[in-house]
C-alpha cells in the first residue's frame, strides 16, 4: 500500500528528494522538508489522508526529525512521513493550512524543541510558563537549578543506586 | 448624554472556573454576551511526562500513564502496554486480553458517567451528577476488588495484567450490570429528555464532519459529527475482532448533527454498548495465564512504533522510539482532549458565553490529558 502511495508522490514531485524506508514493522517515507506542505495537500485531496493523527518532534544526534502520522478514514490506512531539519536554525513549513489541528501540535513541538514552523498563524508557547528557559525535549537540555525559588535538587535526596541506601 | 458605544470586553474564564473541568483558562473577548474570540491558555497541569519517560525504564513508566487521564486509567495503561508489546513482539495470553477488554470497558462506563454527569452540572442540573457519581461508586468498588485501587489503577503490565480476577468478581460484576442497565433509562428520563437541558444543548455549536476531521477530533466527539470511526472496529486491537458491538454515530436526530446534545447522547449510547461488550467478555472468558513471560529488564530492539487505542476520549496514541537501551529514546503521547481543545477557538466564535460552557462540557475535556 505504502509503495503505491510513494510511487504516486514520486510521479507528482519528480524533482524532490524522497525515500521509502521499508523498516520493520512499520515503513515510512522520508521527504525533503521544503515540500512537506505540498505533499500533505496532495495526500489529503488525492489519496484521502484527511486525518492528522499525530505530529511529533524528535531530537536525533545530528538533526531534528518531525514525524507526521496521517490516517485515511475512508480506507482505514495509515502513513508515516518524516522530514529532517538542521540543528542550527531549525525551521520547516507549517501544515496548518492543510490540517487545522496541526496548529496546536506544532506549537507544542515549537516550545519543546525550538523548531520554527513557517506559516503557523499563532506560534506561541503552549504548555510551559512564559518565562521558561530552554527547550526541554532536546537531549542536551540542562535542568534549571531553581525556578522562582523552587529548588530542583532537594538536599538529602537518597541515591538508591549507592550501597547502603535502601 | 453621550451616545452609548458598543465596546468589546475581555473576560477571564478560569483557571478555577466551576465549568472548566480541572484547570484550564480562556481569555474571552466578548460583545455583550456574544464571544468574539476565545483564546485557551493551558499548561496548568503540565508535568512533562514525555521528558520523564526518557529518564526511566519501560516498566517504571506504567504508573505515570494512570495520570494521563485519571478518569480512564485502565485505558491509558492499556495503550502504553500495547505499544511496548507491539514493538517487542510480545504475545499477550488470551485470558489477559479478555480481562483487559473487560476492565477497559468498565472504565469507559465510569468515564462516560462523569462526562455526562458533569455536563449536566455545568448546565445547572446538579442532581444527575450525583446519580452518575453514585453508579460510578460501584464501578470503583469493582476496580478496588480487582487491583486494590479506586482511581489510578496501575493494573496492567507489559505482557498482561498484574493480578488475576479475584473470587466472587464475576458475581459482583453481573449484579452491577443488572443494576446499571435500567439506570441508563432512568438517567435519560432525569436529564437527557429534560426540556431545559435539551433547549440548552440541541442545535448548539454544531461541528460539521469536515471540520471535525480537519481538527482531528477523536472518539465520541468525532462520531457525534457523523463520522464512522472507532478504532476498536476500524483498526482492531486485542480481541475486539471477536466481539459484537454497535458504534453509535450522530445522525442529527436530536437537532443538528454534531451539536452538544448529539455528543452527549453518543456517550449515553456507548455506555449501553459497553455493557454488552462486558457481558460477552464474561461469557467468553477463557482460563489460562494472566501474563506472558516478560524479562524483568526490558530492552526492545531499536525501532519505532505508533500504536493507538480507543480511549473514552478518543484516539490515545503513543509514538515510541527505542534505541535498544533500557529507557525509551522518545515517547510522544497524543490524546483526544488535546485536539478537542484546539477546535474551541474556531467554533466558539459568535456563540454565547453560556453556549461555551455547554461546548466544553460536551467535548469532555480533561485538563491533565491536554497538558500531560
Amino acid at each position: 500500500m505504502i509503495v503505491e502511495i510513494f510511487e504516486s508522490l514520486r510521479a507528482q514531485f519528480p524533482d524532490a528528494r524522497m525515500e521509502l524506508k521499508e523498516e520493520k514493522p512499520y515503513p515510512w517515507i522520508f521527504l525533503q522538508s521544503e515540500i512537506i506542505r505540498l505533499v500533505c495537500g496532495h495526500l489529503k485531496t488525492v489519496s484521502g489522508f484527511g486525518y492528522l493523527s499525530s505530529l511529533s518532534g524528535v531530537d536525533r544526534a545530528d538533526c531534528f526529525e518531525i514525524v507526521y502520522h496521517l490516517t485515511s478514514i475512508g480506507s482505514k490506512k495509515n502513513i508515516t512521513l518524516k522530514v529532517r531539519v538542521a540543528k542550527n536554525s531549525p525551521s520547516v513549513e507549517s501544515i496548518e493550512p492543510v490540517y487545522p489541528s496541526a496548529g496546536f501540535f506544532e506549537r507544542e513541538v515549537f516550545e519543546m524543541l525550538g523548531i520554527k514552523f513557517e506559516g503557523n498563524k499563532d506560534l506561541r508557547r503552549l504548555l510551559l510558563p512564559e518565562d521558561w528557559q530552554g527547550y526541554p525535549l532536546r537531549k542536551d537540555y540542562k535542568y534549571p537549578a531553581e525556578y522562582h525559588g523552587i529548588i530542583h535538587e532537594r538536599g538529602g535526596s537518597v541515591d538508591r543506586t549507592k550501597k547502603g541506601n535502601k | 448624554m453621550s451616545l452609548l458605544k458598543t465596546e468589546t470586553m475581555v473576560i477571564n474564564m478560569g483557571p478555577q472556573h466551576p465549568s472548566t473541568h480541572g484547570v484550564l483558562r480562556f481569555i474571552l473577548t466578548t460583545d455583550g454576551e456574544v464571544i468574539h474570540s476565545a483564546i485557551p491558555d493551558i499548561g496548568y497541569l503540565h508535568r512533562g511526562m514525555e521528558k520523564i519517560a526518557e529518564q526511566i525504564t519501560y516498566h517504571q513508566f506504567m504508573p505515570y500513564t494512570d495520570r494521563i487521564d485519571y478518569l480512564a486509567s485502565m485505558n491509558c495503561n492499556w495503550g502504553y502496554a500495547l505499544t511496548v508489546e507491539r514493538l517487542m513482539g510480545i504475545e499477550v495470553p488470551r485470558r489477559a486480553e479478555f480481562i483487559r477488554v473487560l476492565v477497559g470497558e468498565l472504565n469507559r462506563i465510569a468515564s462516560h458517567l462523569i462526562a455526562v454527569g458533569a455536563m449536566g452540572s455545568d448546565l445547572g442540573a446538579f442532581t444527575p451528577f450525583l446519580h452518575a457519581i453514585r453508579e460510578r461508586e460501584w464501578i470503583n468498588d469493582i476496580m478496588e476488588m480487582v487491583c486494590g485501587v479506586r482511581l489510578t489503577f496501575n493494573y496492567m503490565r507489559i505482557g498482561g495484567v498484574s493480578y488475576d480476577l479475584p473470587e466472587g468478581f464475576m458475581q459482583n460484576l453481573t449484579e452491577f450490570l443488572d443494576y446499571f442497565e435500567p439506570k441508563v433509562k432512568q438517567f435519560n428520563d432525569l436529564l437527557s429528555y429534560n426540556k431545559i437541558f435539551v433547549e440548552r444543548t440541541s442545535g448548539v455549536v454544531p461541528i460539521p464532519a469536515e471540520k471535525a476531521i480537519g481538527f482531528s477530533l477523536a472518539g465520541p466527539n468525532l462520531r457525534a459529527s457523523g463520522v464512522q470511526w472507532d478504532l476498536r472496529r476500524d483498526d482492531p486491537y486485542s480481541v475486539y475482532r471477536e466481539l459484537e458491538f454497535e458504534v453509535p454515530v450522530g445522525k442529527g436526530e436530536y437537532g443538528e448533527t454534531g451539536d452538544c446534545l448529539e455528543r452527549y447522547m453518543i456517550r449515553i449510547n456507548e455506555m449501553v454498548e459497553s455493557i454488552g461488550i462486558i457481558r460477552q467478555c464474561i461469557r467468553m472468558m477463557p482460563d489460562g495465564e494472566r501474563i506472558a513471560k516478560v524479562p524483568r529488564v526490558l530492552k526492545p530492539p531499536a525501532g519505532e512504533i505508533y500504536a493507538r487505542t480507543e480511549a473514552p476520549r478518543g484516539e490515545l496514541g503513543f509514538y515510541l522510539i527505542s534505541d535498544g537501551s533500557q529507557k525509551p529514546y522518545r515517547l510522544k503521547i497524543r490524546t483526544g482532549s488535546f485536539t478537542a481543545m484546539s477546535i474551541i477557538p474556531d467554533v466558539a466564535q459568535g456563540c454565547l458565553i453560556a453556549d461555551l460552557v455547554a461546548l466544553i462540557g460536551s467535548l469532555d475535556l480533561i485538563a491533565p490529558e491536554i497538558d500531560r
